[in-house]
This record gives C-alpha cells, sequence and structure tokens, in this order.
C-alpha cells in the first residue's frame, strides 16, 4: 500500500511522512502493520486477530461511531483517527476529550480530513496530536501562520482560573 | 430574454462592486450588461478568476432593467444594494455625486 | 465613601464598579487581535480560501453585509464604562462614519468597517478592555443579563459576577467553538425577567434554595428564529457554583447530538424538542455524573470571589434621603420634565438616586443608532454623574444606572441637547427593529422603515401615554433579530411575490410569563403596514375595560377575533 502523497503528517513538532496506513474493509491485512482500520471491521470477524496479533493497529473513527464500542481494544490500539468532514464539524472535539479524560487513552490521537491551522491550538487542547495536512494551500497557510495563544481560561490544561488561584495560594502561604 | 450585470464584493474593503470593461466599478450604471448566455458566462469566468485570485467575494449576477441610459436592479434588495440604505440618503453610492444619474 | 469621584470633571477617569482586566485577561485579548490580524493577512494574500475565513471572521464579529463588512463589539452584559464607550465615538468617527447600532443582544455594531483595517479597531478596542470575540459564528455568544443589573430593587443577587464568569470560560472554549449552530445564554438575577431568558439555548434564573445558598433554574432550548420555541427547565435548582460544569455538560450533549445536517434545525430547541425534555434531561445528567467536578466546583468558588469584588458597588454618597427637595420641584415645575420622569426614572436600590433610562428611539431615528458626538455626550454625563457606568439594553435604549436625585434635572437637560431626552421608554414608539434590509444581508424586508413610520404616527406623547404599555418588535426575515415573536405586536418582514410584505403577530410576551405571539392573518404591503398597526391600536383603546387593561391584558381577554374583523372584514 501506498503512503498518501498529497499530504503531511504533524506531530511532536514537524511535518513527517506518514507510516500508517488506511486499510479498506476488504483489504488484506499486513503482517506488521502499521494500519488503521474502520471500527467495522475492528469489531466485525478480524477482531479476534487485531486483538492478540502482532500488528500495530490504529482505527479511524466517524463522528457517529459509539466510542464505548472501542473498550475491547483500548489497550491495543496506538493510534485513533477522528475524522473532520468539514472543519466547521466540531464534535472531534468532545469525542477527543472523552477518549482522554474518560476513558484514559494515551496513544495517538490523529485528526484527519479538513485540518487547518487556525483549529491546530483547540485540537491540540482537546488532546489530539497528531495532525494530517493537505499539501497546497493548506500546508502553507500552516507555515505562514504565526499566532498561537498563550492565555487559555479552560481546562484541560492549565487555564487562567487555575493560575490566577495557585499564585493567590502561594501568596497565602508567604 | 432579461439582462445581467455581474455583482461581488471588494475583499479588502468589502465594497459592493460591479464588472465593467476595465475592471470593477462601484456603481451600478457603469456595469457590463450581458444579454445572452454567452455574454453571461464571460463575465462569470472574469469574475470566477478575480475570486481565485481574491480581489472580489460572492461573484453572482443580478437581473436588471436598462432603457435610455438608465439601469436598474429588478429585485428591490439589488436596487438598496445599489444605492444605500433607505434610511441613510446621506450614506452609501447614493451619497456619491451623481452616482444615480 | 469617596464624594470627590462624583465630582470628577469630564475626562478625569472614573472607574466604575464592574470588571476590569488583569494581565492575563489584557495578554488574552492582545492575543487574540494578533492571530485575527494573522488571519486577515492570510486571507488577502490567499491562504485562506473565502470558505475557510468567513468562519474565523464571523468568530470574531466580523460580517460582510449588504453593503460593506460589519464589525459587532461585543458589550459583555450591556456594561460600558464612560472610557469604553468615549473609544466606540473614536473608533466611529476615525475608521466608521460617525454613528454605531446598538442591538438586541447588547452589542454594537459598526457599519462600514474596512476588512484591512479591521485589525486596527481590534487594537483600539484592546486598549480599553473590549473585543469583538465570539460575537457571531456557531459557538457561545456574548452573554446577556438584565440591563438593571446590580441597581434594581427587585433583585435577588447581581447577576454580572456569573455572566463574566462564563464570558471568560467560553472565550476560545477549544471544545465548543464549532458547535452545530450559534449559542446564546441568558441570565436573570431578579425575578422579574428583564433579560428574556426563555428564549435563550440556555437560560439562567437566579434562586436561593431552603437555606439560603444561591443557585439557578437552568432552562434549556428556547430560541426564535424559524421555529420559536420556549426553553424548557432542565434543572430546578443547581447549586451556583456548578454551574460551569453543567453548562458544559449541556454543551458537550449539544456539540455531540446537536443536528448538524440542517442548518434550520441545527439550534439546541430542535435537540430538546425531538428528544423530548425528559430525554434530553437524562443524556445531559448522565454526562455530568460521569465527570468529575470537585476540583472545577472550587476553583469556580475562587474565581466568583475574585470577580464579585470587581462589583462591589463604590462611590455612592451615604445616607441620602429618599427623597430630594430640588428634585421634586423640578417635577412639580415642569410638566415636561416631569413626563420624561414618569416615563424614563426607575427606582434604584440605593436611597436618593435613580436609575436613568436614555431612549434612542427618538421619533422618526433609526432604533438603536447613536451618533459618536451622542456616545460622547452619554459618557461625560456617566462621568460627570453616574460613577461612569452605562449599560446597554436588548431593547436597544442605553442606561445610566447610578444617578443622583438632585442630578437628574442637569441631566435631563444635557440629553435635551443631544436629543437623547425622549420620554418613551416602553411605550409604543419605544420600538425594536434590526436592521433589517437597510443593512442586513439576509433581510427579506426593511424594518427601520417601518419602525420610523409607527413612530411618526403616534408622534403625540399623550396618546402614546393613553395607550400604554405596548411594545412593537420588528424583524427583517425569520432570523427574528428583532424578537417580533415576544412583540406585544410584533412585525416580520417577508418577501411576496417579488415585493415586501409583512406579517402581524399579536400576544407576545418577552418577561416573567414569556408567550410566543401568534399570526394575525394574511400580511400587509409595506404601505398598508402603518395603518393596520393603527387598527390594530384602536381597536385596543375602544374596546378596553378602561386604561388599566394593558393592551396584553386586552387580548388575553378578547382573542385575535375583533382584531381582525377591524382589519381583514372590509378587505
Ligand atoms: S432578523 Fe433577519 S434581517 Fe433582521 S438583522 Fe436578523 S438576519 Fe438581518
Amino acid at each position: 500500500m501506498q503512503h498518501d502523497e498529497n499530504r503531511l503528517v504533524f506531530q511532536d513538532g514537524q511535518f513527517t511522512d506518514d507510516v500508517w496506513v488506511d486499510l479498506p474493509d476488504d483489504g488484506p491485512i499486513p503482517v506488521e502493520g502499521p494500519a488503521i482500520v474502520t471500527l467495522v471491521r475492528l469489531a466485525g470477524d478480524d477482531g479476534e486477530y487485531f486483538l492478540h496479533g502482532g500488528c500495530r493497529i490504529g482505527v479511524r473513527l466517524r463522528p457517529e461511531d459509539r466510542l464505548g464500542d472501542l473498550v475491547p481494544w483500548m489497550a491495543r490500539l496506538e493510534l485513533i483517527a477522528l475524522n473532520f468532514e468539514k472543519f466547521t464539524d466540531g464534535r472531534p472535539y468532545s469525542a477527543a476529550r472523552l477518549l482522554r479524560e474518560r476513558m484514559g487513552y494515551r496513544g495517538r490521537l490523529r485528526a484527519t480530513g479538513e485540518v487547518l491551522v487556525d483549529q491546530y491550538a483547540a485540537m491540540r487542547r482537546c488532546g489530539f496530536d497528531s495532525f494530517v495536512v493537505a499539501k497546497g494551500r493548506a500546508l502553507r497557510s500552516w507555515q505562514a501562520a504565526r499566532i498561537e495563544m498563550s492565555v487559555r481560561y479552560q481546562a484541560p490544561q492549565e487555564s487562567v482560573l487555575e493560575r490566577r488561584h495557585a499564585r493567590r495560594a502561594v501568596l497565602e502561604v508567604a | 430574454m432579461v439582462s445581467r450585470v455581474l455583482t461581488a464584493n471588494h475583499l479588502a474593503s468589502g465594497d459592493v462592486v460591479y464588472l465593467a470593461a476595465d475592471g470593477w466599478t462601484p456603481l451600478l450604471r457603469d456595469a457590463l450588461i450581458a444579454s445572452d448566455a454567452a455574454a453571461e458566462a464571460c463575465l462569470l469566468g472574469r469574475a470566477a478568476r478575480d475570486e481565485e485570485a481574491d480581489i472580489v467575494v460572492d461573484p453572482y449576477l443580478v437581473e436588471v432593467e436598462h432603457s435610455a441610459g438608465r439601469i436598474e436592479a429588478v429585485h428591490y434588495r439589488e436596487r438598496f444594494r445599489a444605492r444605500g440604505p433607505s434610511v441613510r440618503p446621506d450614506l452609501g453610492k447614493q451619497a456619491l455625486a451623481g452616482a444615480l444619474a | 465613601m469617596s464624594a470627590t469621584v462624583l465630582e470628577a470633571p469630564v475626562g478625569a477617569s472614573v472607574t466604575p464598579a464592574t470588571y476590569c482586566y488583569d494581565a492575563f485577561d489584557k495578554q488574552f485579548v492582545a492575543e487574540r487581535t494578533a492571530q485575527f490580524r494573522d488571519q486577515v493577512e492570510r486571507r488577502l494574500a490567499g491562504l485562506l480560501t473565502e470558505e475557510q475565513f468567513k468562519p474565523l471572521r464571523l468568530m470574531n464579529g466580523v460580517y460582510l453585509q449588504l453593503h460593506a463588512y460589519m464589525l459587532r463589539v461585543a458589550i459583555p452584559y450591556g456594561t460600558l464604562s464612560a472610557v469604553q464607550l468615549r473609544r466606540l465615538a473614536d473608533i466611529a468617527e476615525r475608521f466608521d462614519k460617525g454613528y454605531g447600532h446598538f442591538t438586541t443582544r447588547q452589542n454594537l455594531q459598526f457599519n462600514w468597517p474596512r476588512l484591512v483595517e479591521i485589525p486596527d479597531i481590534l487594537e483600539q478596542l484592546a486598549e480599553v478592555e473590549m473585543h469583538a470575540i465570539q460575537t457571531s459564528g456557531n459557538c457561545i455568544r456574548n452573554v446577556t443579563t438584565d440591563q438593571w443589573a446590580g441597581v434594581a430593587a427587585d433583585e435577588i443577587m447581581d447577576p454580572r459576577p456569573w455572566c463574566e464568569l462564563l464570558r471568560q470560560w467560553s472565550s476560545l472554549h477549544p471544545e465548543f467553538s464549532f458547535l452545530p449552530r450559534k449559542f446564546k445564554i441568558a441570565v436573570t438575577g431578579s425575578p422579574v425577567d428583564r433579560a428574556a431568558v426563555a428564549t435563550h439555548d440556555i437560560g439562567l434564573r437566579m434562586k436561593r434554595d431552603g437555606e439560603g445558598r444561591p443557585g439557578f433554574e437552568v432552562l434549556a432550548g428556547g430560541g426564535l428564529g424559524r421555529t420559536p420555541i420556549l426553553a424548557r427547565t432542565v434543572r430546578a435548582f443547581l447549586p451556583a457554583d456548578e454551574l460551569l460544569a453543567y453548562v458544559g455538560a449541556i454543551l458537550r450533549v449539544y456539540n455531540r447530538f446537536g443536528r448538524r445536517d440542517n442548518k434550520f434545525k441545527a439550534r439546541i430547541k430542535i435537540l430538546v424538542h425531538e428528544q423530548g425534555i425528559e430525554a434530553f434531561r437524562a443524556a445531559v445528567e448522565a454526562e455530568y455524573a460521569a465527570g468529575e467536578h470537585a476540583a472545577e466546583a472550587a476553583l469556580t468558588r475562587a474565581e466568583l470571589a475574585r470577580i464579585q469584588a470587581h462589583f462591589q458597588p463604590i462611590g455612592y454618597e451615604d445616607d441620602l434621603p429618599e427623597r430630594d427637595p430640588g428634585f421634586d420641584r423640578a417635577v412639580f415645575e415642569d410638566e415636561v420634565f416631569a413626563g420624561w420622569v414618569r416615563g424614563n426614572l426607575v427606582r434604584h436600590k440605593v436611597p436618593g438616586y435613580a436609575i436613568v433610562n436614555i431612549s434612542l428611539k427618538p421619533v422618526g431615528g433609526i432604533p438603536g443608532d447613536a451618533t459618536a458626538a451622542q456616545m460622547r455626550t452619554v459618557a461625560d454625563l456617566a462621568e460627570r454623574h453616574g460613577l461612569g457606568e452605562i449599560r446597554v439594553t436588548h431593547e436597544q435604549n442605553l442606561v445610566l444606572p447610578h444617578v443622583r436625585l438632585r442630578d437628574v434635572h442637569a441631566v435631563w437637560e444635557a440629553l435635551g441637547e443631544a436629543g437623547l431626552a425622549t420620554p418613551n421608554l416602553g411605550l409604543i414608539s419605544d420600538i425594536i427593529a434590526c436592521p433589517g434590509m437597510d443593512y442586513c444581508a439576509l433581510a427579506t424586508a426593511r424594518s427601520i422603515p417601518v419602525a420610523q413610520a409607527v413612530a411618526r404616527r403616534f408622534a403625540d406623547l399623550d396618546r402614546q401615554r393613553q395607550i400604554g404599555d405596548l411594545k412593537i418588535k420588528i424583524s427583517g426575515c425569520i432570523n427574528a433579530c428583532g424578537h417580533h415573536h415576544v412583540g406585544h405586536i410584533g412585525i416580520l418582514g417577508l418577501e411576496k411575490k417579488g415585493v415586501e410584505s409583512y406579517q402581524i403577530t399579536l400576544g407576545g410576551d418577552a418577561g416573567a410569563d414569556a408567550a410566543i405571539g401568534k399570526i394575525l392573518g394574511p400580511g400587509f404591503a409595506y404601505d398598508e403596514i402603518t395603518d393596520a398597526v393603527e387598527t390594530i391600536v384602536d381597536t385596543y383603546l375602544q374596546g378596553r375595560n378602561g386604561p388599566g387593561e394593558t393592551f396584553l391584558a386586552f387580548h388575553a381577554r378578547v382573542g385575535a377575533a375583533p382584531f381582525k374583523e377591524a382589519l381583514y372584514a372590509a378587505r
């Protein structure tokens, strides 16, 4: 299977080529992977293989997939890809937080679909740590954008509220 | 056959503009008038290029009536758009000297 | 207490008892402004398509309207300082066409900014602790409240600290910036609901439980627009410090399950309606129960205490008597002043003070518009006589919330010179009207000239007072920014067969007994609508049981029949 020439992956602060391969529902299973399958395939006949086999696996979810269905595979999954059908579709943000904060997922959390630099900060704060960026205009914009916010009012990640009151607590102790 | 002109908004300023022979004009009376499908396609093609070049946004065709050198949009929305707010005759294109002549 | 503040000369800074940014808030707005400048530059350079840029500019209050771009500036919970209002006046002159428009959501709109200059405007705003963040877009919008919050005599608690907490919490929220549709929250601290909370996506009514602890009745699923629905109660009593976590649970349920397939079915009201309130409540409670909220509640308490300290009343003169002899004499001697006092003055919770309401509805004027000069006049008066504070109402008027009775006459005279002393508050000419097709790209008809014509028809003040409490609200399309559904007389501008046509609803009410008006019958043409309104009013005047029976009471008693008879029988 070929890597997609038209996209790059941004993670850990840099652009890299993607090592993961998107497996269609009817394709052969690679022995070693790393392969990304759908939830349908994960939960289907090949499920046992994915549960115990040696291949590195990830899953790609659609917004309507139920996160609870992932539970049996949580320990095996190295990557979960949430797809932004449109960058204006906000559902993956909630799904990401649920995976990280409620279900304890620690592997790669990848944003796919329409992934734009202006949503990068929000995605990262919700728990994404891997971003598939289309080459062309989106990539040029990604490289040109300069601004990131250092101040945030909400959890997750340390918020202004916490910083304000942490400082106060220190002052009160002093 | 109805006649049409092509309108859009200027990206940087937001001004309402119309496609004229030599670029974009703020005044409807200076707009190029298309009276057949081929002429409309030509206007749309030029507008699409300028949209792609990030000069204008949201181009579309507007039906107009014209006679004896006067031109007026058919729909009231486009008439307001060509003039300015009806409640502020001192603002918008209607305030430009001679703009509506 | 500091009496010097009261005598402050114009231009001296009077710090009103409202929220002041700390270093974090300042940095946040500065960074957001720089970020938006970068987005505009990338758009102009072709690195963002219009489709990609549009949601970004909307999230920062920038629309492309009928004639030009429009910038909507947030006025959180409708509170402004004199310094801020003066800055708005400066911006209106320097970057716009010398005026601004106060909206039904307590915001201010500039109608003519150039895109390339909007980052500069935002910098000007940031200097006075203002911004345009989330005044549009499918995100949590500016939180609104009672325009008399903190000063009304009938209040349970000042809701503004909670609004400020929500403002901060919702600003660039990473999870809730791309909701299915826009999301509006309103809070009322008084049992007399002046914030119309039942027409919001989330409505919060401040309550106290049996032991006197503060909290909220939480409503959800209200909204006007194409499908007007009043909000339903999700929680009858929520302890106050659980507010952020609980609102977060509602938003998460909405973000995950709200409809995204159809723009007209995407508001939370449709989700609540389609699921049913019980199922919706169960989903919210389940989401809430699954989370761990103790730390957030502790943080909420600490943060609220910090914010509340900003809202402690300062500068009131102590021990003023209930009445002021000079004020009483002026009322006695000057009939015009007395008429304005009766209509525009409201009781303040502090003795010797009054709430002064400034009508932005001069007969024949544009509802909600104020010139730069008028803004400066109000700012000066606020500094000289009003503890430096101004409020913006959802009925598109302004308020000086703390004026000593002894200063009221001088304030009135100065307002009169600026054309701001129209004594019509709550009367038939105090009309809410959205911009309609004079400015708005979505409009199907004009609203402003309809408001102007109706106000002119009823210009006679004696007639207005005889009619009494009658609220007319006009929208230029089904989006209902003019709140026509909750007008006693609502007017909706539509297009019918290529011309403007106006549909009338009767019996709407935005107050504590909120009600959606009912459509009366076929619409009226542009040049018929004023006559139709007059016929409705005459029908009421002829049929009512004396002046004690308000228009709404009369309508409730007799229904639509006599109005229909009067309007349509002759047709
Ligand atoms: S109600 Fe319609 S016309 Fe009026 S401001 Fe809203 S969108 Fe525009």
